[in-house]
Order: structure tokens, then sequence, then C-alpha cells
């Protein structure tokens, strides 16, 4: 009887620790991870995405239009990134006596609009136009017009080299980031510019400028253009008693002034680091495109850049800018403006021309090489042309899909690494989400549907970010398995030592065999 | 005698003979670094009076870091104890490099970002990889992007492998190799220099893989780092040997000085240093004696000077949406203390 209730308390010892606890314990312990796509994020290597674009050609005769767009497809043939639909037709009568007949390039456009639709975004129109002093015309809507067959060189190039520009696409998505990636800002969900006007010495010279009317009038009609790719949250300050030591020398000249000093490249990259000292830009949690307007002290008035090469440079304006960190001007006031009145009224026609064309570049269009027979209309509004947003918008697409499918293999990667990061639900849903969102913007690139693939594209990349940067995946990190052992081997060891032992006993008093030999003497 | 590290030296010390493996050659156009911002990481971990050393040491980064001109926002200082304000400095708010006062490391101004049990193994991953609470200010945060220069210092009491935390945790030297492939991976630098003063300090680096990282230790594996004396007034050793000529070597550089990197490796010889200074450059892809150490400790910037400015013809004049300007609220006035206007009324 004895022997029967220390069998069961054995047994029961066994079936609370092993049967009941072990699988509890190894339960409660799993770290948790949901399934996450991996096969799909894996397949994203050989995924190469491709942005369809409409292009019309639009000529007078049928042996023209051929030949012109047979020329420009086999020019894309090669092109990894970007292909091309060509519709090929003949111009109406009607249009065509016109477009030959009006005077002005801007008034054929206008014919072509409104036959067309031009503001579509992805399309591009190549129409020919007989009376025209170049071979190729081409302006800020989506319509190019050439002169004859024999442009049809021409036409590839600027096709190639300016409205697809097909090098800045792909170094989009390559490896190593290509001269125009070093400059522009990494995607995001906005920016916010600012504007600071900076004084230093407020006390000698007055600045008569409004500029939170220039930023919204100038900046503000500028972004409003971009506003299908970003939200932009203007804003301007003024930095008052900022003293910035140029080190600049002065140097006689044959000006107004008889003199002008000169401040060597090599030493404004100075000037920024003090700025950020003082723009507080790092309050908001979206990156900041930095504009700074340095109103020139009249004692050191006119400030001259000179570079690398000791040469003044040559340029209306005295301005430079930083990659992916803004744009500064020096405004110089005029000898007038210091000696009477001691009120400097900055041109804010020039300066927002220059803070405008920095910002072209900081938020990624570049200005392509100019091409021999091509004339293009240069800028005269704030307006960016129809062709660069178009290709903004491929530019971006193709670099937030890239980073959103970098993200997502590199977190797998890491978790294949490191067994214990927790992947919980949201996390979880992150990630197929920006799963989702790569496969359906890749498919609307190949539809070309650009808007609704860049909204996708950035909703892909914001899901990946999360995703990688979401603070719970460290959760578990810091309990390497070795301290594991540490904790569990004291706790469980001698407590299981006995009950592993009392199996044997168990199995042999289940079988009926006599536990204890009797002592035999 | 000088003061060496506790001895953590349980491990066997690996004598294995150190390599250091040159790549081959590079042209020219690739010598010149192609980053766009520079920021730094200074990290102390140790805490307590007679770790005062290890603050002067980081302090001594942070104010050359700062004098060539890495802005405090672009500075990311841990410190794990504050001595400047020690009941037992006999001269509060001071941290000097030397016995004899020369330099004052803690300066007037000190912007630490990470402070007492806040620096932490856990942080200091969290500030590396990115993945901080959302609640984070962005000057707690390293917001770097694939153009960014990332200087990497640590100090503390480190041994074969690991380096001590707050006399509680280490982080081991794989666990910071997978921090940083991390941020490679997640494109959060162009290059690092990663800079390390404590005992057996090599150990830390032998484990990275990321490319674009060059590495320097006080000492290598089997080695004690030294500190370099003791200031009698105060009780504890000032500085460590390695950290002291650093800064005097960096004293001499100016923001557009041409001083590089190798010139950097030999500041403290054997016979200063006593101990012998590692360095890894197998993974870094430009030559060392060609790169100018203001692409780490400074922030030498590209500039770009903009020659084509847009000639606006049309002003433009944008449709003002409803007002969100902050009203000015109106202002108010006290009414008088004494009702005047009621006696008045009465006479």
């Amino acid at each position: 009887m004895i022997e029967y209730n220390r069998m069961l308390a054995s047994a029961s010892f066994v079936g609370v620790l092993i049967i009941i606890g072990l699988p509890l314990w190894w339960k409660t312990t799993e770290v948790y991870r949901v399934s996450l796509p991996y096969d799909k994020i894996n397949s994203f290597d050989s995924l190469s995405h491709t942005i369809t674009a409409e292009l019309t050609v639009l000529a007078n005769d049928d042996t023209t239009a051929s030949e012109i767009a047979n020329l420009i497809e086999k020019a894309f043939q090669d092109s990894t990134i970007i292909k091309l639909r060509i519709h090929k037709s003949i111009l109406s009568h009607s249009l065509h006596t016109t477009l030959d007949s009006v005077a002005d390039e801007h008034e054929a456009v206008e014919e072509v609009a409104s036959h067309f639709d031009l503001s579509r975004h992805n399309s591009f129109y190549v129409v020919q136009r007989k009376p025209l002093f170049q071979d190729v015309w081409l302006a800020g809507e989506r319509v190019m017009f050439f002169r004859d067959s024999k442009a049809s060189s021409t036409i590839v190039e600027a096709l190639k080299g300016i409205i697809y520009q097909l090098s800045v696409v792909e170094g989009a998505s390559s490896e190593s980031a290509d001269i125009a990636r070093q400059i522009r800002f990494p995607p995001g969900a906005g920016y916010h510019v600012v504007l600071s006007v900076v004084h230093p010495r407020p006390d000698a010279l007055k600045v008569d400028l409004d500029a939170g009317n220039a930023i919204e009038d100038y900046i503000g009609s500028f972004v409003d253009e971009l506003s299908v790719l970003y939200n932009f949250t203007l804003k301007s300050q003024w930095l008052h008693l900022l003293n910035f030591d140029f080190q600049s020398t002065e140097i006689k000249d044959e000006s107004e002034w008889g003199h002008h000093f000169a401040v060597r490249q090599d030493r404004l990259h100075l000037l920024l680091t003090k700025l950020e000292e003082r723009t507080a830009t790092h309050v908001s949690e979206l990156p900041t495109i930095n504009l700074a307007l340095y109103a020139v002290p009249c004692d050191k008035a006119p400030l001259v850049i000179y570079d690398e090469y000791d040469q003044k440079i040559s340029s209306p304006v005295q301005a430079f800018m930083s990659p992916k960190w803004g744009g500064v001007v020096l405004a110089n006031p005029s000898p007038k403006e210091c000696a009477a009145d001691q009120i400097f009224r900055p041109d804010v026609r020039v300066i927002m021309g220059t803070f405008i064309s920095q910002l072209r570049k900081l938020l990624g269009i570049t200005d392509a090489e100019p091409i021999k027979g091509l004339y293009l209309e240069p800028l005269r509004s704030v307006k960016p042309r129809q062709w660069e947003i178009d290709n903004l918008l491929r530019i971006k697409t193709t670099e937030q899909l890239t980073s959103a499918e970098r993200t997502l293999q590199s977190l797998a990667q890491l978790l294949g690494e490191i067994s214990n990061i927790v992947i919980n639900d949201e996390v979880g849903a992150s990630i197929n989400s920006a799963v989702e969102s790569i496969q359906r913007a890749s498919d609307l690139m190949r539809e070309g549907q650009l808007v609704n693939a860049y909204k996708t594209s950035q909703n892909a990349f914001l899901d990946a970010e999360t995703a990688f940067m979401e603070p719970s995946l460290l959760a578990l990190l810091y309990f390497p398995d070795d301290q594991k052992y540490a904790i569990y081997i004291p706790l469980f060891l001698p407590i299981m030592f006995p009950v592993v032992l009392s199996l044997k006993n168990l199995l042999l008093w289940f079988r009926g065999k006599p536990i204890h030999k009797e002592k035999t003497d | 005698m000088y003061f060496s590290c506790k001895l953590y030296h349980v491990l066997l010390t690996v004598a294995g003979s150190f390599s250091l493996s040159y790549g081959l050659e590079i042209p020219k156009e690739f010598q010149n670094s192609n980053h766009s911002n520079n920021w730094a990481v200074l990290v102390d971990t140790s805490r307590f009076w007679f770790n005062y050393r290890h603050v002067a040491n980081v302090l001594s980064i942070y104010r050359s870091v700062k004098r060539l001109g890495i802005p405090d926002s672009q500075i990311i200082l841990m410190i794990s104890d504050d001595m400047a304000c020690n009941p037992r400095n006999p001269r509060p708010a001071t941290i000097f490099n030397n016995a004899h006062e020369q330099i004052n490391v803690y300066g007037d101004d000190v912007e630490v970002d990470y402070r007492g049990y806040e620096v932490s193994v856990e942080n200091f991953v969290r500030l590396l990889t990115g993945r901080v609470p959302p609640d984070t200010p962005r000057s707690k945060r390293l917001l770097t992007d694939e153009g960014s220069n990332i200087l990497i210092y640590l100090t503390g009491h480190g041994g074969d492998g690991f380096l001590k935390f707050q006399d509680s945790e280490e982080i081991t030297s794989q666990e910071l190799a997978d921090a940083l492939e991390q941020m490679w991976q997640k494109r959060r630098y162009n290059e690092i220099f990663f800079l390390i003063d404590t005992c057996q300090a090599s150990s830390m680096y032998e484990k990275f893989y990321s490319p674009n990282i060059l590495a320097t230790a006080s000492s290598l594996v089997g080695e004690d780092s030294l500190s370099h004396h003791v200031d009698s007034a105060i009780g504890v050793y000032i500085i460590d040997r390695y950290t002291y000529y650093v800064l005097e070597f960096l004293e001499n550089v100016h923001p557009n000085s041409k001083r590089t990197m190798s010139e950097f490796f030999a500041v403290c010889p054997k016979s200063a240093c006593i101990s012998t200074v590692g360095v890894r450059r197998d993974l870094f892809k430009r030559d060392p004696s060609k790169v100018p150490i203001t692409d780490f400790f400074g922030s030498v910037r590209k500039v770009i000077i903009t020659t084509d400015p847009i000639d606006i013809l049309e002003i433009p004049k944008r449709k003002r949406k409803a007002e969100n300007k902050t009203k000015v609220i109106e202002k108010r006035e006290y009414l008088p203390q004494f009702p005047m206007h009621l006696v008045q009324s009465t006479v």
C-alpha cells in the first residue's frame, strides 16, 4: 500500500512537471512571430520594374510618322526601366494647316492642346510643325515639335536625355548613389521648407523684406505644382545677430563700390554649420529643406564668391547649395542703400528665382545637358515643366520601390540571423501591407498609371520603414541563449533530476516487477 | 604604476598575429569622399568616480569634433556619470585632460543626449539601428542617411570581445558588428570611423563584416590600455594614454587642415601608449593616407555654387487658403488695484 502511494505521488509529479509543465513552458517562452511572406520578399531580387509611358507621334505624312516612331522604338528597346507605348498617327488636315500657319510656337502648343489632352500625366506628344527655326523645339508642356524626319536623331536624343532621363531613372534603383541621388533629398512623406532670413547687423542696416509672403507666393506656387508628390509645409523666420566670419579679402575693382570682398568657396560650408546652430529645424519630425537668405552687412558688401581656382564665379547672384541640406543666397545691398536711407530692400524676384533653382535640384529635378539642334525654352516662371513632374514621379516611384524592397530584404535576413526577434501583429501587418503595395505599385507602373503607382510605392516605402524601425523588434534581443540557461538550470535541474530518475521506478512498477531487490542475506 | 583596466582576463588571450590587409590601389577620383554630412556618436560606458578618466576621454573627442565643425545636433553624446558635478570633484564644473589643468574639456556648453542609466546597451543599439521609441526627441536620434560619415568613439572597460556598460551589462563584439550591419543594410551610413579606447580594444572590431568601416583601437587583444597620469588633487587617474595623445594631435588640426587618417593612426606609438594601437582597414575602400581627418572629425560639406537662377518673369501670386496664422491674442489689462472710479463717483 505504501508502495502504491509512493508510486502515485511519483506519477503525479511526472504528470505535473513533464506532461503539463513542459508543453506549458515551451508554449509560454515561444518567440511570437507572425508568419511572413518570405518567399515574396526574397523574390524581389529578380523582380525588375518597368514603367510604361505613353508617347504619341503626330506627323504630316505616314512615312515620317512611322520612320520616327520606329527609330524611337529601337532606341528605347534596350532600356531596362522605361518601356514606351508608341502611338503614331497623321495630323488631321485642319490641325496640320493651323500648326503650319500660326506664328508662334506657344500658339501652336495651344492648338495641339485643344485637340489632345496634354494635362494627362505620363503622356507625351511629338508633333511635326514645318515652319520651325530649329530641328526640335521643347517648352514646359508635354509637347515637342520637330521640323521634319531629318530631326529624328535629335528627337531620340532629347527623349532619352531630357524627357525620360534614362540614366537618372536607372540611377534611382542602382546600388550606389548617382550624382542626382547624392543631391536630392531621400524619399519621405513630406518636407518642411524653412526660409531663414539671416540678418547679422540689425543695428547698422534695416532690411525690408516680407519673408512670409515671399515664401508663400513663390515657393508656395512652386510646391503647389508638386502637390501630387509631397505635402509641403512652408515656414519663415528671421535670425538676427548671427555673426559669421567669412574671412573675406578686400579687392579693388571698377564697380560702383570701388571694391568687393572675396570669399573663398572652401569657407562656405562653415556658414552652414553656423546656421544649423540657430535655425532650429530639428523641431519637426519631417526632414527640413533649409533656405537661407544672408543679408550681407554694408561694411562687408559686396561679397563675391571665388571658386577653388580663385576665380570670381560668373553668376548674377551669389548663391550656393549643399546636397540634402538646402540653399543659401548672399544678398548684397547696393551702395545707395548703404549710403542714404540705410534700408536694404532685397530683390525678391531674383532671390526667389535662385531658391527655386536650388529647390528643383534638391527635390530631384535635374537639368540636362543641352543638345545640339534642340531649342529648350528657358524657365520663366516658378512652375516646373510638366514633363519634369512626370519624370520626377518616375524617379521617385523607382526609388521608393527599391528602398522598400531593400528594407524588407534586410529585415528578412535579420530575422533569419537572430531567432529571438519578436514580430508582433502590427509589424506583421506593416510588412504584409508593404509587400502588397510593392506588387501593386509594380503592376500599376507596368500599366502606366504613374500617379497611382507613385502613391502606392510611397505607402510601400513608409510601411517598410515603419516595420524596420519598429522599437519592439529589439524587445528580446538582450536575453540571449546563454543567459536563458543561466536561469533555467538552477531552477529546473534540482527538481527535474529526481523526477526523471523516478521514471525508471514507475515503469518497473507498471510492469509489475519488483522495484527493490530484496536483500539476500 | 599605471592604473590598468580591471582584469577581465578570464578568457584566453589569443596570441594570434594581427594582420592588416591593404586593398589594391584605387584611382585618384575615388579618394574623395562623397559624404554629405558628418555625425559623431561618443559613448562613455562606465560609472563612478574612479572612472573619471573615461569622462575626460569622451569629452576630449567631443571638444575636438565640435571645434572642427560638427554641430551639436549631429553629435550624440552618451555619458554614464556626471564627473563635473560629482561631490568629490574639488573643482566643480570642470574636467581636465591634465593634472596641470591645461585644457578644460568640459568647456562652456556640453549637450549630453543620454546620461546616467540611459546609457545602456539597449539604448546604444537602438540609437545605431534607429529603432528608438516613437516619442524620442530628434536630438536623441541618429538621423543619418546613405551620405553620412559617422565617427563612433567608445571608452570604458572592455575585455576580449566585449565592452562593459554600467557595471551591469555588456555589449559583445558580435552584437556591435550586427548592429553596424543593420545600419549598412538600411543605408544609414556612407563610411564609419570606429575608434575605441578600452583594454583589449581591438577585439571589438574584429567581428565587423560590413563595408566602409575604418577602425582603430588603443590596444590589441591581450593588452591593457593604460591611463596617462594621476592628479593627486582629485586622487584619480585623469585621462587614458591613447586619448591623451589623440587630443594632443587633434588640438593642432584645424577645419581646413589637410592632415590624413594615417597620421592619426600614428599619434600614439608604443613608446608613448605602452599598448599597441590596432588598425583595421580591410573593410575600408579608400587609402587612409589620402583621407583627410576632417572627413570624420569635421563637418566639411559639399558646396555647389548656384549659377543658374531662374529669371522669373511672371510674378506668382498664390491663392491664399484659409488663414492659419496664429492669432495674436488681444492684450488685456489689469484692473486698477484700488477701485478709484468707485471712490470718484462718491465724492
